[in-house]
Formats: C-alpha cells, structure tokens, sequence
C-alpha cells in the first residue's frame, strides 16, 4: 500500500503539453490553494488608499451618473485602472473586496507567467512550478494585493509578458505588452533604459516604441469619451510625479544613508540627473559592447535598471520595488547560487511596507539601504562578467 | 607516584562491548556532577508559571484527588496533569517535584542522544561529548530545573521516536510521536518530517494513526473522571488559538517586520504562509529521488524543526527546545556544523532571557537573522547533500 502511494506520488501525467507528476500536481494545487487562504485572511484591511482615495472617488463618479464621472478631476491614478475599479463598483460584491480580487486573480496570472520565463529559459519544469510557489508565497506580492489592495501586479504581469516576448525576438509583441504596462503605471518607466538598450543591440525597432502612446492613447480613451480634457488625461502622469515631503516614501534607498530631508529641494533634481548619468553609464557599456543577449541577460538587464531606479532616484514609494521583487526571484531561479538576491530584495521591499503601513519597523533601516547597494553592485558585477565574457567590439572595456 | 597514577587513568575496562579508560569514567562522572549541580544552583528559582498555574493544580489535586481532573481549571494535557497528580501524592515538595521529573526526562534525552549520535558515528569520543552537550545544554538545564517548565518530557519521547526511525521501527516510532503529542502539542512541529520520511519509505502510512490513537487515550484519565470529551479536546484547540503578539518571545521572523501591526491580519496569514513553506520543502525532498542515509534524515528533522518554528506566529521561546537537541547531535554528527548548535543555543537562550527577565539585551532582530542565516545555510547543505546522491533520471 504504501509503495503504491509512494509510486503514485512519481507517476507522470500528461496535462496538455507538460508531463507533470502527481507531486507537482499536488504541490500546485496545496500552494494555490495556500496562498489564496492567505490572502482572503487579509482582505479585510481597508488603508488609507481606499477610503482616502477609492471611496470618494467611486461616490462622487456614481453620483456624475457613472460613466460620466470619469470626466471628473479629482482623480490621479492611471484613467484606465480608474474605468476598471468603476466597473466593478458596479458588482453585487463589496468594493473592497472586487479590488482586491482583481488584483489576487492577476497573481495568479503574474506566477504563470514567471513559471512561463523560467521553463523557456531552463526548460526544468520543477523550477517552472517552483517559481510560481515562490511568487504565490512571496511576502510582498501578498502584501500588496491582499493587504493593501494595490494593483501593482497588474502592469508587472504586463512587464512580465513583455520581457518573455522580447527575450524570444518578438519585439512587436513585446514592445505591446510594454505599452499596456506603460498605460497602467509610470513606474514602468524605470525599466525603459532596458529597452534603450535592446534597441542598440537590435532586438527592439524605434517604430516599436510607439506603443508606448498607443496603448496610453486607449488607457484614457473612456475617460476621454466621458468628457474629460484630453490635454488634462495626457499629463495626468506629470501630475503625479510631483514633489512629495521626503526624499524616501519608505523604501530603503540612499536617502536612507544621506538624509530624508535635508536639502530637498536641491538633493531632488540633483538626484534625478545623477540617476540618469548611472543608467547611461550602465546602457553605454553594455550597447558598446554589442554583445547577444541572452534570455538570462534580458532579465538581469531588466533587474538592474529597476534596482538602480529604486535606489536613486528620489520620492521613491515602496511599492515601486514591486518589479525589482518579482524580476529578483526570476533572476534567483535562473541562478540558483543567486537564491540571496531575491531574499534580500524581498526583506528590503517589505521592510519598506511596514515601514508605511505600520510606520514601524524593527530593523534599523540603515541596515537594508546598504544591503540594496550591495545588490546593486551584486546585479552589476554579473551584468559585468556576462559582458567581458560575451563582448564583440575589438577593444575591451 | 605520578607514573602510577597515569597508568592508572588509562587502564581500560570493558563494560558491555564497549571500552572505557579510566579518564573517561572520570570525564562521565564529572560530567554529570556538573549538569547536577548546575540544577541545584538553579532550582530554588520560582517563576510565574509556578505561582499561577502549577502549584494551584497541585493544590487541587491536593484537595480532590484525582477526580479533580474534572474540573476546568488546568490548560495541560491529562498526561502532565496525572504527572502532577502524582507528585501532589507524594509527600514532597510541588517545586522540587516537577522540577525533578525533568531532571530524570533530560538525563533520558541525554543518554538518548548519545546513543543516536554512537549510532550514526560509532565514536566513542563523539558519543560522550554529545551526553555531555545534551545534559549540560543551557536552554535543557534552565527549562527544566529553573523554569520548572516540562519540555523534557515530550522531547524525550521525540527523540526517542527519531532513534526508532533511525533503526526502522517504524511502529514504534509512531507510537513514541503519540505520546510526545499527548503531552505537548508542539511534538507536531516536526510532523513534516515524518511524512517527507513516508515518501522514501521509512515510515508506514498506517502508523500515522498511531497520533490520533494516543491523543485519544490520553483524554481517557480527564473523561473517566467525569469531564466532557469537547472540554479535554477543549484544551489543546485553546492553546493553539491566537496569542498577543506575532511573536511570543521567539525570535522568528516577524521580529523582522514587528510583532503588533497588523496582527489580526499577519497572524492567520503568516499560518497559511508557514504551510506553504514547508510544502515547498516537503515536495522537493519527496520529488528528488537520493539515497537517504540516517545523518541525512537527522538533518531532515533539524530542519523541519527549525523551520516551522521560525516561519509560524506566535512562537514562545521555549519552542526552541527541540531543535537545540537535535542541533546537538548534527554538530557532533557532522564536526563541521558545530556552529549550528552553538548560534542555536545562543538565540534560544537570549529567548528564555527575554521572557524570564522581561528584559530584552540584544535586540531580537538580530536573533532573528542569525536563525534566518541557519536556516539557509542548513537549507544549502541538505540541497547539496540531495544533489550529490542524487540516483534518478535527468530532470524534465
């Protein structure tokens, strides 16, 4: 009997195209449905977000007759998530909870994904299902759409498919996915020196970045139609890149090191150029370079960008780091002797919550900006040593 | 004269199959006079626990015998509370009673453990020093002889029941487990490893019932006496219900992140977080196909123990206790990971401190990346262990 068990638990299914066995299936099934009872525990933490933000916004739109209320003035996020969170204002469920759904269902679709990048790059179906594990449990993907009700793996999903299309040299499909992902948050912003990059070294065509206000252009369609002023709808992101009390919303940067809030008017553009002057610095040696780029490279490249954003750019809330987390455990499941790089990026990114949900956190926060430098510099050793290796330019670096 | 006595400390004797020196007689000997009076020192200690709970059992066993195991007034299992009953029997004093029952249980873990560790390295040196560590182990000494706390008891039947498996006795094994359960609800922290043992054949799935036998049992003595069924299933589904904090003065992985916030929310949450973890790991040891060896299955339970501690909420400090055993016997096992049992006992000791003297002196985030620095480390070596004696196929 037990040997039949024990048999059982090796013996390989066919499910579509994969051959999984049954403990694959089980761990799949026993992680999904652990991660769902995790966040359902949490959904009924309502943060300032909502009832600052959503509540009013969604009232007020419903009392402008619904639709109409999208031509309103008094939101700031991104048009198109606006129209999505009013449709489901609409549903016989709690709004809060609609949110929340939406976000825990896109999750799921953000860990297939990931599963999708790491089974094309290693081709080891464990791993595949492993990540998706991983980015289920991850602290802060929970955190972010069961607690907080955020929306961040929205547009990461979207980066997600961009980076599998365009590490397959399908830049047209990739360059849409980018689009949509642009539409959704600015933030995505912080991966385009990637795609600079990508298109010195050819994987990418200019006319492919003109997704970028495609897909913007259909995000504020409804709103637009609503009636409200294209010239208002386009700089909406310009409105919300504006300045904020602190040089660091919480995310343990090096504002951390230098001072929150000293200098600030000065140390903030100051800081803009100078983080311009590392991507370009960064972009410039591996475009020189001209070498392949890898899938694993892409990743890393996508990675680095993102670590870099975060840790100088100023005004940085801690839900910006949400890539960086998922595209760490990417890159810790391509390298598994890297396994240290998500789990750090992960400690740091959910320090940074705490920090803002609870306005505490133990550990003194000096500790995990050295640590994001560490990885910054971990990330760049490797984008380094991938370069000297695979370099075609006669003079080297 | 000194050449006589010198001889005379070398000179071997054969006790059973195994040959002693002198020196080694006297090592033993001196050995247990110092864990002995290591307990002396410590035992005229009275903590709360004794105050508010144990001695006014005792008191109600004085006054009622033992149909007071009716009555709704203790929160420990039938098992402990007949231990109790009969130190109230005896003329003897509550304190130095339950104290001396774990003094006798940590002289069993030890001689335990170093019968597992001869078992696994089959030196008589190792063997010794792994009696010495486990009987003079500072969190075993205090637990018991200061604390007046029990965790010998369940741990000793846990170790013992890790001993059965080594040696297959799958049966008895189980057996051993039940009753750990029956005294203590935390002997099922280290239930994952079992069944990862199950997935390469070392234990029987029907043994597993052995669990909800014993437990049954043990309601026997309460329910006998007069006292319902759901009121003495009552006591351990009250103990398992959420406490204060996050973190009850163990230094997991919530003290990262803070012990109050958001508790209502991370509590649950960090439960469904745990069980994710561990069928992570329980799914890559059943999936790769290795050639467990007994020091391999060792590390499998210090692991698991290890983990499940760190990652659930609401860990007390004293929850530790069976990892720090086992932490023993691997860094005998194993000369190189001697620095696991010795950060272990430093980090469950600095837990013990924080709720004996309510006084914290290291901050516990700090305790809370070393166990984190363990369980990684630990989690390496396993990982490679399972690589090197890999036996299957190519991965798919």
């Amino acid at each position: 009997m037990d040997q039949y068990l024990i048999n059982l638990l090796h013996k390989e299914f066919k499910i579509g195209k994969m051959k999984l066995t049954f403990l694959h299936i089980l761990l799949i099934v026993g992680i999904t449905y652990v991660t769902l009872m995790m966040r359902y525990c949490m959904r009924d933490n309502e943060t300032w977000d909502y009832f600052a933000s959503w509540e009013p916004w969604i009232a007020k739109m419903k009392e402008m007759g619904g639709f109409k209320g999208l031509s309103g003035d008094f939101y700031d996020y991104t048009p198109a998530y606006v129209f999505i969170v009013l449709m489901l204002s609409y549903l016989p469920v709690k709004l809060l909870y609609s949110i929340k759904m939406v976000s825990v269902l896109f999750d799921i679709i953000m860990s297939i994904m990931s599963g999708v990048i790491i089974y094309d790059i290693t081709k080891n179906r464990t791993k595949a299902i492993g990540i998706y594990s991983i980015m289920m449990l991850a602290p802060t993907v929970a955190n972010n759409s069961a607690l907080w009700g955020q929306c961040d793996v929205i547009y990461t999903t979207a980066i997600l498919c961009a980076i599998y299309h365009l590490m397959n040299d399908r830049p047209a499909k990739g360059m849409l996915f980018y689009g949509i992902a642009f539409a959704l948050k600015l933030q995505s912003l912080f991966v385009f020196p990637a795609l600079i990059v990508l298109w010195a070294l050819k994987k990418v065509d200019l006319k492919h970045f003109l997704f970028m206000p495609l897909m913007y252009f259909f995000g504020i369609f409804p709103a637009w139609i609503a009636g409200r002023p294209l010239k208002e709808l386009i700089l909406i992101y310009a409105v919300q890149a504006d300045k904020s009390p602190q040089l660091s919303l919480g995310y343990p940067n090096i504002y951390q090191i230098v001072g929150t809030t000293d200098f600030l008017e000065v140390y903030s553009s100051a800081a803009i150029w100078l983080t311009l002057g590392f991507m370009m610095i960064v972009m410039y040696y591996v475009a020189r370079s001209r070498v392949n780029l890898s899938k694993e490279f892409i990743v890393q490249l996508f990675l680095l960008f993102v670590l870099i954003s975060m840790c100088f750019l100023p005004f940085m809330h801690e839900r910006y780091a949400y890539v960086a987390d998922v595209t760490a455990v990417i890159y810790g499941f391509i390298y598994i002797k890297k396994f240290y790089v998500p789990l750090l990026q992960i400690l740091i990114s959910f320090s940074a919550y705490s920090i803002i949900l609870s306005a505490y956190v133990n550990v003194p926060v000096i500790i995990y900006s050295f640590a994001t430098l560490f990885l910054i510099f971990d990330i760049g050793m490797g984008v380094y040593r991938y370069v000297e290796k695979n370099q075609k330019c006669e003079e080297s670096a | 004269m000194d050449k006589f006595l010198r001889n005379m400390i070398f000179k071997k004797y054969k006790i059973g199959s195994v040959e002693f020196t002198i020196i080694d007689m006297i090592f033993l000997l001196g050995i247990s006079i110092s864990g002995f009076m290591m307990r002396m020192s410590l035992k005229s200690v009275v903590t709360g626990d004794f105050t508010v709970f144990l001695e006014p059992w005792i008191n109600e066993f004085k006054a009622n015998g033992f149909g007071a195991l009716k009555g709704d007034f203790y929160n420990y299992n039938p098992p402990y509370m007949i231990v109790l009953y009969l130190i109230a029997l005896s003329k003897i004093n509550p304190l130095t009673g339950i104290k001396l029952v774990s003094v006798i249980f940590d002289i069993l873990i030890a001689i335990t453990v170093a019968i597992i560790v001869f078992n696994l390295t089959k030196s008589k040196f190792r063997t010794m020093i792994a009696y010495a560590a486990a009987w003079i182990l500072p969190t075993i000494v205090a637990n018991g002889s200061m604390w007046g706390q029990c965790d010998a008891i369940y741990a000793f039947f846990v170790i013992l029941s890790i001993y059965c498996i080594l040696n297959d006795k799958s049966l008895l094994s189980m057996i051993l487990l039940g009753i750990a359960f029956a005294f203590k609800m935390q002997a099922l922290f280290i239930l994952p490893a079992y069944i990862i043992l199950w997935a390469k054949g070392k234990v029987k799935i029907r043994h597993f019932l052995c669990i909800p036998i014993i437990y049954f049992i043990s309601l026997l003595p309460a329910v006998i006496t007069g006292k319902s069924f759901a009121a003495t299933l009552g006591i351990y589904m009250v103990q398992a219900k959420e406490q204060v904090y996050l973190e009850m003065n163990w230094p997991g992985l919530y003290e990262l992140i803070g012990i109050e916030p958001y508790y209502d929310y991370y509590g649950p949450a960090a439960m469904w977080f745990t069980l994710g973890i561990l069928m992570c790991i329980m799914f890559y040891l059943a999936y790769k196909i290795y050639h467990v060896s007994k020091a391999h299955m060792i590390d499998i339970f210090l692991y698991i123990s290890m983990v499940t501690v760190y990652f659930l909420p609401y860990m007390h400090e004293r929850y530790g206790y069976i990892a720090g055993i086992l932490t023993i016997i691997v860094g005998l096992v194993n000369i190189r990971k001697l620095y696991i049992p010795i950060i272990h006992v430093l980090v469950s000791y600095g837990a013990y401190q924080s709720c004996l003297s309510d006084n914290r002196m290291a901050p516990f985030w700090i305790y809370s990346f070393m166990l984190l620095f363990l369980i990684l480390d630990f989690g390496i070596y396993i990982f490679k262990y399972v690589n090197a004696n890999s036996i299957s196929y190519k991965e798919v």
